[in-house]
């Protein structure tokens, strides 16, 4: 079970599973190289030699949701390595997590069986997309606050009287 | 202090949205409980042991009034009246129903409050010096730089499921009051050669049952860089932090296997990549945030009125002066530590009529502000020297005036086996019971700056390890025992206590804390404290004095 994220909205669509990608090490060994890779999340990608030109898909794992490690997988595909294809989340994905993965730069998402049923289905999962649209942090999606601030028309004086704040 | 602009306010806003619904689907049964820890913990909800407890954020321990009277509010209505004020500066209601929860969070975020990462393994509220632009003593007020480092770490989607919890405290004064060297990340702040103020960056510092000091991996980062430093230093322990056993999870584990050194080169290769432009904050965003904490409009050549006169007729306020009142930058003003260690309470208990006294206080006599002490303490920071003595009647009266900040009876203890399902022994009552034996306040002052802190198991929520004296809860076939440590500190001359002798049954301990003290103050020279006589003498004769009968 597959979710694309395109243009802010979640799609089902029918693609490989996870499980059938080469992982990273038979990806390596290919020759010549295929354009999708899974990759463990104790793949270290900052001290790797590793060049995803080429590359259309790249999956990330969560063996638990708790494990983490594949947010900054992805956020480094895509800041350090200018990797522009398909992020994919696959393993313990849930609504939940999903707004955080989309902000790291993943745009797809493997679910496992029963988790869309017990999500509220796909517009579930889009209404955790939508819980926040306001960020304090620059991720891969999603505008720093600092930026709007700065371009929200406010003066400081006028932002600090509105906070009952002498300026 | 900072105030919400109208973005702030609607992130809150949503935050308790996605919270209720939450709750919702747990309950309709749609996440299990395993999926749904974690979402209630980065929301302050644990599960204790009678009840979920709800653990409210103070931001860098910075209060108003009207915040204050919510929490009264709220411990009115939803709990027994009272708050427990916790050693990260937080506040926590002990009996909170789940369902209710949604809607205190509703009540909070009117008063741009929320407990958002006050749990579960995030980066949490950061901490700071309880008398951050009131000292004397400090560079600048480190606060601005908190906020920073709290809207930077409010759900950041990278570092959300961390291998552990992550614990960011920030000091400015030479004497440092925020125990930056027992955190996960400490930031002091100091100036390098150049006049120039930056951070002087430790990293893997900690208690638990692995108790680290915090390591140097940076002597001067320039403040423009903070956050792109942090970032980096999240990521490469998002990446390397063990994740196999909970116990080995926290930075302080990664910077000792890997050895300090390691650990830097890493993080400096991260961020001698990383786009630094587009984390750190631009020089207007800074400002725009430094501004909300100008220090307020302080009165010059103020006259002191019976501030004097009144210590020679009111004895009481004399002692209270002398160990609660604290100097100012500025003249004529004062801060005041608001102790919550009468012998009758749990240490840190507050209850709703003591807020709403105190939010009074603030807003009569301290330009609105309150703050909250990672010793579990209030502290009044601005007020006028004149004001004092009618401050002190005001507070005697609620249990409120207890002269005893920093001395033997100010002890800090974790919730314990009153509270807590992970505990082998009380807390909170021991405390009380040596808090009972030290009553006598010509001797606790004799005693002196002693700082004792109690843990009910080797998690040191207690703080134990850094204890003059510490005192650790431990189970022997299913009795309840305690271990002492001492030496510990907390403070700018940072160490981890030495364990001395064996355990000690709950009746010997408070006989074998009163030996130890009868020991010190034979042995002690001029002006020493506890912790420097055992420093000079070493454990040996202290270990001898623990069991005199
Ligand atoms: C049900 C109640 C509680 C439980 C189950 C609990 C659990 C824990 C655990 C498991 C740790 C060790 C974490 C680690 O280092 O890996 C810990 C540490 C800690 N807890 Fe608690 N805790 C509770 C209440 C409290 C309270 C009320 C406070 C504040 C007064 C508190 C403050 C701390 C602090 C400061 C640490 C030390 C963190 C460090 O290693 O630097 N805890 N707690
Ligand atoms: S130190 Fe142990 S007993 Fe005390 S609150 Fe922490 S986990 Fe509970």
């Amino acid at each position: 079970m597959l979710l694309k994220l395109e243009n802010e909205t979640l799609a089902r669509v029918n693609a490989e599973a996870a499980q059938d990608i080469p992982d990273f090490g038979v990806w390596q060994a290919q020759e010549p190289r295929g354009t999708a890779v899974r990759i463990a999340n104790d793949i270290n990608l900052a001290a790797e030699e590793f060049d995803p030109s080429g590359l259309e898909l790249i999956v990330l794992d969560f063996p638990k949701y708790k494990d983490g490690r594949a947010y900054t997988q992805a956020r480094t595909l895509r800041e350090c390595y200018g990797f522009e294809g398909d992020i994919r989340a696959a393993g313990d994905v849930l609504r939940d997590q999903v707004l955080f993965m989309a902000r790291c730069g993943f745009t797809s998402f493997e679910l496992a069986d029963g988790v869309l049923e017990r999500s509220g289905g796909v517009e579930g999962f889009e209404k955790s997309l939508k819980d926040f649209d306001l960020f304090y942090q620059p991720g891969v999606k999603g505008t720093a606050l600092w930026r709007l601030r700065g371009l929200s028309g406010a003066t400081e004086k006028e932002r600090l009287a509105a906070a009952g704040i002498k300026g | 202090m900072y105030r919400y602009d109208e973005f702030d306010a609607k992130i809150v806003a949503d935050r308790v949205a996605q919270f209720r619904g939450q709750v919702a689907r747990r309950v309709e049964g749609d996440i299990t409980e395993d999926e749904f820890k974690p979402l209630r913990l980065m929301n302050g909800v644990y599960l204790q042991l009678h009840a979920y407890m709800l653990r409210i954020a103070i931001p860098y321990g910075t209060l108003n009034a009207a915040q204050l009277r919510k929490l009264a509010f709220i411990a009115r209505t939803y709990d027994k009246n009272f708050g427990h004020i916790t050693t990260r500066q937080n506040i926590q209601f002990n009996w909170p129903a789940l369902t209710d929860i949604p809607d205190i969070l509703d009540h909070l975020a009117e008063v741009e409050m929320h407990a958002i990462q006050t749990s579960g393994n995030c980066i949490r509220n950061v901490t700071s010096d309880q008398f951050a632009g009131a000292g004397a003593d400090e560079l600048e007020d480190p606060r601005p730089w908190c906020e920073i480092i709290r809207q930077w770490s409010t759900f950041h989607p990278e570092f959300s499921f961390l291998p552990r919890k992550f614990k960011i405290a920030v000091t400015a004064a030479p004497e440092d009051r925020a125990a930056v060297r027992v955190h996960d990340i400490g930031l002091h702040m100091k100036k390098n050669e150049a006049g120039e103020v930056g951070f002087e960056v430790l990293v893997g510092g900690g208690l638990g049952r692995t108790p680290y000091i915090g390591q140097v991996i940076r002597e001067f980062l320039p403040k423009d860089h903070l956050l792109s430093y942090l970032e980096a230093i999240l990521r490469v322990y998002n990446s390397l932090g063990r994740r196999d056993n909970i116990y080995k999870a926290r930075i302080k584990i990664l910077v000792n296997e890997l050895g300090a050194e390691a650990f830097r080169d890493m993080v400096e290769a991260e961020w001698a990549v990383m786009d630094k432009s587009r984390i750190d904050l631009p020089g207007d965003e800074i400002e725009r945030i430094h501004a909300y904490f100008a220090a307020p409009d302080f009165e010059d050549d103020l006259d002191t009125g019976d501030f004097d006169s009144a210590q020679k007729s009111d004895k009481g306020f004399a002692r209270w002066v002398r160990h609660n009142v604290r100097a100012h930058k500025q003249p004529g003003y004062a801060s005041v530590t608001i102790s919550l260690k009468p012998t009758s309470m749990a240490p840190g208990d507050i209850t709703s009529e003591q807020m709403e006294l105190i939010a009074d206080i603030a807003q009569t006599h301290c330009f609105d502000e309150v703050r909250t002490t990672h010793e579990q303490n209030l502290v009044l920071p601005h007020v006028k020297k004149a004001d004092l003595h009618a401050i002190y009647k005001k507070l005697a009266p609620y249990g409120l005036g207890s002269s005893n900040a920093g001395l033997v009876s100010d002890i800090i203890a974790c919730p314990g086996l009153d509270y807590c399902n992970l505990a082998n022994t009380r807390s909170i009552p021991l405390a009380q019971r040596i808090q009972k034996r030290f009553e006598d306040l010509d001797r606790q002052e004799n005693i002196g700056e002693l700082k004792i802190k109690i843990s009910g198991c080797i998690n040191a929520c207690g703080h134990h390890h850094v204890g003059h004296i510490g005192i650790l809860g431990v189970d022997k076939k299913g009795e309840e025992f305690y271990q002492v440590t001492l030496g510990g500190s907390a403070a700018e001359d940072a160490s981890i206590g030495e364990i001395v002798g064996r355990g000690l049954s709950t009746d010997e301990v408070v006989d074998a804390i009163e030996n130890l003290i009868s020991f010190y103050l034979g042995e002690r020279s001029d002006g020493e404290r506890f912790v420097d006589t055992y420093r000079r003498l070493g454990p040996d004769p202290f270990k001898e004095a623990l069991y005199v009968a």
